[in-house]
């Protein structure tokens, strides 16, 4: 059982590998091409299995140790070679932890920090700057809630100092991540 | 008064005894070329197990390879 399931693994990895090329070369034609044409049997099919192998991908990442230890040390640039890079790959990760949560915790703040520029028809403009957390902020469609405001406020502008854009905070903190272990340790790595 | 100690080791003048270079030790002992340099230079501390290997490569106690000095 577990041989059969280790091909099947090794065979989902090797077809999203494999056909991610013609899956993007065949999402690029349609988008730029194929409009109006009678959609292809074969790639719209290479397509959705591809689809399925990558959502496999993900879970597996999650869940499958050696494949995940396989893809991420290659992706943070780990090398672990003999003792002295082990340790320097420990020291990096610890360094990492502590300035991503500090990042983490700035940025908390910042996405809690609501600024609001209005006047209240008396000819004088007021700038507010408040701390809040709301599950508000979790609903991407939400809209300003017109309804909380004063009467005859005029608000100009209004928002948290940092948007709360998820995708964005995402590759942001992915990014952040790997650039620091490697600010830390590409030079040791090299033995400088 | 509490005394920093340091460790200093022979391993360039060893090696050099011996004729091989770092990527032959490295290569004996199970570690990269860069790891030997890093010791040679005292830039790193070894782990023990690592500190007997090179010991023992070189057929002498490890305290002729490593040196402790009191700063």
């Amino acid at each position: 059982m577990k041989k059969v399931l280790g091909i099947a693994h090794k065979t989902l990895v090797w077809y999203s590998v494999a056909a991610a090329p013609v899956c993007v070369a065949y999402a690029l034609w349609s988008t730029m091409v194929k409009h109006g044409s009678a959609p292809n049997w074969l790639f719209d099919n290479i397509s959705f299995a591809w689809i399925l192998s990558l959502c496999y991908l993900l879970a597996a990442l999650l869940f499958h140790r050696q494949f995940r230890e396989l893809v991420l040390t290659r992706l943070a640039g780990f090398k672990e070679q003999d003792e002295r890079e082990r340790r320097i790959t420990a020291d990096s990760a610890r360094a990492t932890f502590m300035v991503m949560l500090a990042l983490e915790i700035i940025l908390l703040i910042m996405s809690m920090t609501t600024l609001r520029v209005y006047n209240k028809n008396d000819g004088k403009a007021y700038f507010t700057v408040g701390l809040s957390l709301s599950s508000e902020q979790l609903n991407i469609y939400s809209i300003p809630s017109e309804h909380l405001r004063e009467s005859g406020t005029y608000t100009y502008a209004e928002g948290r100092l940092m948007p709360a854009n998820l995708s964005f905070l995402l590759l942001f903190m992915i990014a952040a991540q790997i650039g620091t272990f490697q600010l830390f340790a590409r030079k040791q790595y090299r033995g400088s | 008064m509490k005394k920093d100690l340091t460790v200093s080791n022979c391993l360039r003048l060893l090696r050099a005894e011996k004729n091989i270079t770092q990527e032959d030790l490295a290569r004996e002992v199970g570690v990269t070329r860069v790891t030997i340099n890093c010791i040679e230079r005292a830039a790193y501390l070894p782990t023990l197990e690592l500190g007997l290997k090179l010991a023992r490569f070189f057929g002498k106690p490890v305290e002729e390879v490593f040196i402790v000095e009191e700063k």
